[in-house]
């Protein structure tokens, strides 16, 4: 902007009199600057699918996130009392195979699998679950 | 009527009195003010969306260097000031720093994002949180002559320690950059 047309009178005193001398003024120019903006990401809870896969293994999947964050998140998925191997990634979606082996040291029934997204942070994102079944000592394992 | 007579008389005898004057007339002066014209970017208004950055994550930093030029004849300080607006959770994660005599780096592409403010030049603000009220983070500058430039950079860097609370926000910082004339 052009400080001619905004120019600003500073005045530093009172008019005193006829004889007062002018005002001092300065001109200033002011410019905004916006349209900056930070946006942080979002780890979103992962959407958790199952695939029977025979009789003795179900594969939880999910896809993986690519958008709203920086980098790929690493998932974990754990079944309480079970060691869970790290998820395998194929193409643009990540999977745990929960098979009969996997549970044989578990009692029979209800499990929850649970999966977490995490970045290379203190970022992890909702907990998404989903029940698995098992039955004769791991031998059946239904979703 | 013998009054009249007489009284006409009487101004009939007085004299003239005259003065001789001359006049000349001057041109060709002129007075032109001049001009505070302050440039930001070789803009009058400026949008810097350079600075920008989205899916931001702890550890990760964007950083912007910007040409403040004297396009008058006038020679100026300048003052800038910055506030933010943002909720409290991500505006005190992200610590701003303001530098003079100061570019950029390159921008950087891949995670962790991380550019800053090269040069030597002094560091007028931060790294602190910015305020959500106007605060000087720079100035008064020194004089800038008419045609004069001042290069200043700002770094906007993401806490690495960020906990959960700090996803899914949007910070909005603002600059107001003030010519005043020295």
């Amino acid at each position: 902007m052009n400080a001619r047309r905004s120019r600003v009178a500073v005045a530093t005193g009172v008019l005193v009199g006829l004889a007062a001398a002018p005002a001092a003024a300065t001109w200033t120019d002011p410019v905004s600057i916006s349209g900056t903006s930070l946006g942080t990401a979002t780890l979103d809870a992962p959407v958790l699918s199952c695939t029977q896969q025979g009789l003795t293994s179900v594969r939880i999947s999910w896809p993986i996130q690519t958008t709203r964050v920086p980098t790929t998140p690493t998932y974990v998925a754990t079944i309480p009392g079970v060691t869970v191997p790290s998820p395998t990634v194929s193409g643009s979606t990540a999977y745990v195979d929960v098979t009969g082996a996997l549970l044989s040291s578990l009692v029979a029934g209800t499990k929850t699998v649970s999966v977490r997204g995490t970045l290379p942070t203190n970022w992890t994102s909702p907990t998404s679950t989903i029940n698995v079944t098992f039955v004769l000592v791991g031998l059946l394992v239904s979703c | 009527m013998l009054a009249l007579v007489g009284a006409l008389g009487l101004l009939g005898g007085l004299g003239t009195q005259a003065f001789w004057n001359d006049t000349a007339s001057m041109s060709g002066t002129t007075v032109t003010s001049g001009t505070l014209d302050l440039k930001v970017g070789g803009q009058d208004s400026y949008t810097w969306s350079a600075l920008s950055i989205s899916s931001m994550a702890p550890g990760e930093s964007t950083a912007e260097s910007l040409t403040i030029s004297n396009a008058g004849t006038t020679p100026f300080t300048v003052t800038i000031t910055s506030s933010v607006t943002a909720l409290d959770v991500i505006r005190t994660a992200v610590l701003a720093t303001v530098r003079t005599g100061s570019t950029a780096s390159t921008t950087s592409a891949s995670y962790p994002r991380t550019e800053n403010c090269s040069g030597t030049g002094n560091i007028t603000y931060g790294p602190a949180a910015l305020p959500t009220a106007s605060t000087t983070v720079l100035g008064p500058s020194a004089t800038i002559p008419a045609g004069g430039t001042l290069t200043f950079c700002v770094l906007l860097a993401f806490d690495s320690t960020a906990g959960n609370t700090t996803m899914s926000q949007t910070y909005a910082p603002s600059f107001t950059i003030t010519a005043t004339q020295a």
